[in-house]
């Protein structure tokens, strides 16, 4: 008898159950049971990895049966070029500069400034709504959360640098979760085009790029598209040229990033927001290649400035006054007699209500003796008045 | 019974893996979603129940995999997020999708596209209330990569489970 309830009702119950636990594991999305539950996430990015590994070979098994031919022939061609350049003598600087960047290349030391350890990507799940990398290396080995984390990378001028593939964002006993630039939550601040500021952001709306917002205006991002906007304004002569193409580097500002590290490369400009210019950036890091990441054991840094005592301004009356709405017009503007006395000596800042029931008679009077404090004043009062009528 | 279950289980697993793995990438950023195939294939073939706990299980696998994201000392998971999306996704196609779908390669092909796309749609709206409005998600395009594939995984998991298109739950 009760089995039959039970079958009956399965089909409602097992909707309302898958219902009920999905809404309420996103609403309390920090229980011990949901904590329990994602450790068995490992599992599963072991078989992937492993699977990656396979099928990676596999394909570079293919690769190089494909290009075998081909590459003996290439080979020997340039075994024979480079007997021709041993003989030239601009070789030896040729040669010299490509020997300093293999240096480069197999040194390869991210910042010197803070330790740094490597971890192979066990998964990069770049099709998920909320894009993530799991690293091999967690807790135990002194990953923590908001470490950034680099990669190398080629310039266009094939130069290698470790540029930045993210933050940890959670680390477990023996693995973390690393948030890419591509993630649509992350940001940071980045240096473009010299000693310009910008904000990049993930949610830029294109998958593979990331964009730059709250750009100076005053940037040309793509000489080809500018138009000047407002008054007439004259750059100099390098920001005249257009800032696409050139790289984008971490500005250190944020703390959480060392500064100077390259993040990618401007592509194209983007639409504007305000007074601001946004572009989007293309990473260096090619995030469905990636093997090893290097993570930097940095924390973020304490801020260092705080906002000092003598510099904040102390404000008397900071009351503004209620707000007027139309109805309350006429009550406003009646009485003439409780003006306040207008007293130039007091530097504080008039409430909204006695700017407006100042008389003409008095502005008028004041008008005569005009310091920096008065012409301040008629400013704010010229503008009331014009958002009053 | 069980046994059935287990393999079941093994299936969405395997899917999961799967999702995990660069093998399918196509090109630098279309990634297939094999679970959602999965779902498809269970709810046409096994009907509405099959389709919201396979959606379930493999949504929640899928929820794992998102990891955790610690913020001031506490770590917050997105589980809860595609469990919904692709049960209620897979259960409204077993419910009522499965009474107009005839087995061929075109029907597959445009089942699966439709259960993609309505699962992101939806991922992305659950998304958007629970979290914030993400605008990097690709729907169509996985969409289309997974119906592109979908005729080819339905043939494995018809071998492998040894369903008939006209077998009912």
């Amino acid at each position: 008898m009760l089995w039959e309830q039970i079958q009956r009702f399965k089909e409602f119950g097992s909707l309302l159950f898958c219902i009920a636990f999905s809404i309420s594991s996103l609403v309390w999305n920090s229980n011990i049971f949901l904590q329990t539950l994602s450790k068995t996430g490992r599992i599963s990015e072991f078989f992937s990895s492993t699977l990656d590994g396979f099928g990676s070979s596999f394909k570079r098994l293919v690769m190089a049966i494909k290009t075998n031919e081909s590459l003996r022939r290439e080979k020997e061609a340039y075994e024979k070029l480079i007997e021709e350049y041993k003989s030239l003598p601009h070789d030896l600087e040729t040669l010299r500069k490509e020997n300093s960047s293999l240096r480069r290349e197999l040194g390869f030391s991210v910042h010197s400034k803070y330790p740094t350890l490597k971890a192979e990507v066990l998964s990069v799940r770049l099709n998920s709504i909320y894009r993530t990398i799991i690293i091999s290396k967690g807790r135990k080995d002194g990953i923590l959360p908001y470490m950034p984390v680099v990669a190398r990378a080629f310039t266009k001028t094939r130069e290698v640098v470790p540029a930045i593939v993210g933050k940890v964002i959670s680390s477990a006993e023996n693995s973390a979760v690393v948030q890419p630039i591509i993630n649509s939550n992350f940001s940071m601040g980045v240096q473009i085009s010299g000693n310009h500021w910008a904000v990049l952001s993930g949610n830029s709306g294109k998958s593979n790029l990331v964009i730059l917002n709250y750009i100076d205006s005053a940037i040309i991002i793509n000489p080809r598209f500018s138009q000047q906007i407002g008054p007439t304004y004259f750059p100099d002569e390098r920001e005249s040229i257009g800032v696409l193409g050139e790289m984008v580097y971490s500005s250190g500002g944020d703390g959480l990033f060392p500064s100077r590290l390259p993040v990618g490369v401007i592509v194209e400009e983007g639409p504007r927001t305000g007074t601001f210019k946004t572009a989007y950036v293309e990473p260096l890091v090619n995030f469905s290649e990636l093997e090893y990441v290097t993570v930097i054991k940095k924390l973020p840094a304490k801020w260092s400035e705080m906002w000092p005592e003598e510099k904040s301004i102390p404000i008397e009356n900071p009351y503004y006054g209620d707000l007027n709405f139309p109805d309350e017009e006429t009550e406003t503007t009646k009485p003439k007699e409780s003006l306040p006395k207008k007293d130039t000596s007091q530097k504080s800042i008039p409430s909204k209500k006695e700017v407006v029931r100042l008389p003409q008679k008095d502005k008028e009077k004041n008008s005569t003796k005009k310091s920096v404090l008065d012409l301040d004043e008629e400013y704010l009062l010229q503008n009331l008045e014009g958002t009053e009528e | 019974m069980i046994l059935e279950k287990v393999v079941i289980l093994a299936g969405i697993f395997l899917a999961h893996i799967l999702n995990g793995t660069t093998l399918f990438d196509f090109g630098t950023n279309i990634k297939p979603d094999f679970v959602i195939i999965v779902v498809t294939f269970f709810a046409l073939r096994e009907g509405e129940l099959a389709g919201l706990w396979v959606g379930f299980l493999g949504g929640i696998l899928t929820d794992i995999s998102l990891g955790g994201e610690e913020v001031g000392g506490k770590v917050f998971y997105k589980i809860g997020l595609h469990s919904l999306a692709y049960s209620v996704s897979g259960y409204l196609l077993g419910k009522f999708g499965r009474s107009f779908y005839t087995e061929n390669y075109i029907s597959i092909t445009i089942y699966v596209f439709f259960l993609t796309f309505v699962a992101r749609i939806l991922t992305y709206f659950i998304f958007s209330i629970f979290f914030y409005s993400n605008e990097n998600y690709s729907y169509f395009i996985t969409s289309v990569y997974n119906a592109a594939l979908g005729p080819l995984v339905f043939f494995v998991l018809s071998w492998v489970y040894k369903l008939e298109p006209n077998q009912r739950g």
